[in-house]
């Protein structure tokens, strides 16, 4: 190994690098005084970090590889991150596993298969050759990589960097977990969810309690072994005021007590100030009840249940668009919520040549009836877009010139059994929803247990959610083991497919890497003399 | 139905099965420092391609109709019953495993097979139709280098998992995703189904036996 260090100046630096990196615990050598190291490390890591997680080599070219054999791969077809997840812990699929390969066990003996530590000129031969310490054979699905001397060192670096836990909020004894409730939401809705937030919690440390105690009870070895439980601990962060002071509100509650993970949470506003604080802070959010969702495109660390109102709008843009003839849309609204779903709409029809007409109206007066007419009149073939609540539609009766009529069910509260509205043309309601009279077992399996633990249900879709984010944590962080690393959370949750049977409301919902919806389509109803009608619902994926 | 009367893959070890084979090596012309110590017989072995089993099947193709990658529909029966040979597999883009070298596996024998690759049509269905929507196929068929002669199909939840029952190949969720690759001369009323990860020359070599001559 001396040899090849001395091959390159380059290389001989970035191997020091690596060993002084493999040798100390990653926090510690951020710290390290020596700048000039520091500043290496930082830039290995960095090289390293791109090529693990998007394929580029240190080049900026795509990294090369071949496959089960002869199989050319491209870095952009196919990285690290794509079998070992973003955490470097590993992932299964069928009866494919793929180890974990993150510092602490990479570069340490392991049993399962028997293999010595990894150091650099090993760890080089297994990426390049395909043979592990022992000289083993990596799996075929192992690609080997055609990587240069810095490259193997800058990849080591990061993988160095890598933990295995407990991230920030665990510890061998709790789990921090926090749900973020903004002021807008009514007092009722909220005492309503964090009930069942609670409970759960309660009934979770109630059944581990005595595993957590466990492990400094025992005389013997064997019971004095770590436990793999923890207390679960919830937080409740409310946020209070204009949306721009979110962040520093976040900010104190995470100075005060950062937490694992945040677990469900509830907003009427839009979600994006939190998704930035996640994204920030590397929090695993899971599954909050807000309508607007406002996710990022490169986003990681928020599940959402589905897009929420731009969802809404993306279905009657497409049922616009399979049932053409309108070249005018006026849109109707008041308040966050409706705003941001007009927003959505009026960004996906403008630039497809439908123009756009805005009437917003103060939430506190009633719906302009007469403007709305007037502006329809225009056009015979003009569609109107209610993104207003339900008891704003009944003195709409008959009112309306609209060859078209859409409604957002969000909006009406998913409250679609009862007489909808009637008009001259057609109306519509956009459902991203189950079928109303659809069979809906979690649905079922939720109300069963508010029951039985006393839980009244007055919110259906926002308690129903919370219960669901619940069963999504505990599933995670029990399959986590004792690697207790904010990133496994989300390589976890994008493997649990088979969590999408107890998802209540939601149609159709699919888990993957790289996926932070978890239903993705839904339907467009139609309203017949004033009656849903159900029967030729098709689903829409946008 | 299933009558398992195909030969299995060749059981001897990887290392002789690819003694007369010219594998690309991928450190060539790189890394000087290495190339001395490159053990070249131990990385032959460690090159080896999984093991994969051949069998000779009946399937009923069912009568749906999908969507390809640009969001046209196809009638999969028509598709499948046309002139000319059959390549499948079944994928989706966000899986982290098998997928990926399924898919570069399924480009590489259009390598191998060289001037007649023309000749076979590929076609990936993805088992993720939710999200595999049209434009995300064709992101992902970009990604490699797919082009003429390979279509990548999506639809209906129900349609795609008629198709996957169809073909025994539904493992009741994608997570359990199995490497299954269907073959199908023109005409033809059997499939030869591939189950594993066959190498890029193996399939290469499987189309020219099976479906070329």
């Amino acid at each position: 190994m001396i040899r090849t260090a001395a091959a390159g100046a380059g290389f001989g630096r970035l191997l020091l690098l690596a060993l002084v990196v493999l040798a100390c615990d990653p926090a510690d050598s951020e710290k390290t005084s020596s700048s000039a190291l520091s500043e290496t490390a930082v830039e290995g890591r960095d090289a390293g970090r791109r090529m693990f997680r998007e394929g580029i080599g240190l080049s900026g070219e795509p990294m090369t590889a071949i496959v089960t054999g002869d199989v050319p791969l491209l870095g952009t077809q196919f990285t690290c991150q794509n079998c070992h997840g973003r955490s470097g812990m590993g992932s299964a699929e069928g009866r494919y596993v793929v180890p974990s390969i993150a510092g602490p066990i990479l570069f340490a003996p392991a049993h399962q298969p028997k293999r010595p530590a990894y150091d650099l000129a090993s760890f080089a031969r297994a990426l390049r050759e395909g043979l592990d310490p022992a000289g083993d054979p990596l799996d075929p699905l192992m690609p080997r990589y055609r990587l240069s001397d810095d490259e193997v060192a800058a990849l080591a670096a990061y993988l160095a960097g890598l933990t295995i836990g407990p991230s920030p909020g665990a510890d061998d004894k709790q789990i921090r977990l926090a749900t973020v409730v903004t002021d807008g939401v009514s007092p009722d809705a909220r005492e309503a969810v964090l009930a069942v937030l609670r409970q759960y919690v309660e009934e979770k440390n109630r059944q581990t309690r005595l595993e957590s105690e466990r492990w400094n009870r025992g005389t013997t070895p064997a019971s004095r072994l770590p436990t793999l439980f923890r207390e679960w601990v919830l937080d409740v962060w409310t946020l209070s005021g204009p949306s721009d002071r979110w962040p520093e509100q976040l900010e104190a509650y995470y100075r005060e007590g950062p937490p694992f993970a945040l677990l469900g949470g509830m907003s009427d506003r839009s979600w994006n100030p939190i998704g930035r604080f996640c994204e920030r802070h590397e929090i695993p959010c899971l599954f909050p009840g807000t309508d607007l969702p406002d996710a990022e495109a490169d986003d990681f660390y928020t599940l959402h249940f589905s897009r929420g109102l731009a969802l809404e709008a993306d279905l009657i843009a497409s049922h616009l668009d399979t049932n053409p003839g309108t070249h005018v849309v006026v849109q109707v609204y008041c308040g966050e919520a409706p705003e941001r779903a007009a927003e959505a709409l009026r960004s996906v029809l403008t630039p497809r040549g439908i123009a756009v007409e805005d009437l917003e109206f103060e939430c506190e007066a009633s719906l302009p009836v007469a403007d709305l007419a007037s502006r329809l009149a225009v056009d015979p073939g003009a569609a109107a877009v209610l993104w207003v609540r339900h008891e704003r539609l009944a003195p709409l009766e008959g009112l309306l010139p609209a060859g078209r009529i859409y409604a957002s069910s969000t909006l009406l509260g998913r409250e679609l059994d009862g007489p909808l509205l009637s008009a001259e043309g057609p109306v519509f309601v956009a459902h991203p929803f189950r079928l109303p009279g659809e069979s809906d077992s979690a649905f079922k399996r939720f109300r069963l247990w508010a029951r039985t633990r006393g839980i009244e249900i007055r919110y259906p879709r926002l308690q129903s959610q919370a219960f669901f984010a619940c069963l999504a944590a505990n599933d995670a962080l029990t399959h986590l083991r004792r690697y207790l690393v904010r990133d496994y959370v989300l390589d976890m949750l994008d493997h649990a497919q088979g969590l999408a049977v107890y998802l209540p409301i939601y149609p159709r919902p699919t888990l993957g890497p790289g996926q932070r919806f978890l239903a993705k389509g839904g339907y467009v109803l139609p309203i017949v003399d004033g009656q849903l009608d159900t029967r030729k619902a098709e689903w829409i994926l946008p | 139905m299933h009558d398992h009367s195909g030969h299995h893959a060749d059981p001897r070890p990887a290392a002789d099965r690819h003694a007369g084979h010219a594998i690309p090596d991928p450190h060539a012309g790189h890394h000087a420092s290495h190339a001395e110590a490159d053990p070249h017989a131990a990385h032959r072995a460690a090159m080896a391609s999984s093991r994969y089993s051949v069998t000779t099947e009946s399937y009923t193709v069912p009568d749906v109709e999908l969507i390809d990658e640009l969001g046209a529909s196809v009638a999969l029966r028509t598709l499948l019953e046309g002139d000319q040979p059959i390549a499948l597999n079944f994928i989706f883009t966000t899986c982290t495993t098998i997928c990926p070298v399924m898919t570069s596996t399924f480009a590489q024998m259009r390598r191998d097979l060289g001037d007649a690759a023309g000749q076979v049509r590929l076609i990936s269905i993805s088992i993720d139709p939710e999200y595999d929507r049209p434009a995300v196929l064709k992101e992902y068929a970009g990604r490699f280098g797919a082009g003429e002669g390979w279509t990548f199909l999506t639809g209906e939840s129900a349609a795609v998992f008629r198709v996957l029952d169809s073909f025994d190949a539904y493992a009741g969720s994608k997570m359990n995703h199995q490497p299954i690759t269907l073959l199908k001369g023109p005409g033809s009323p059997s499939w030869v189904r591939i189950d594993g990860l066959a190498s890029g020359r193996d399939l290469a070599t499987e189309v020219t036996a099976r479906l070329l001559n």
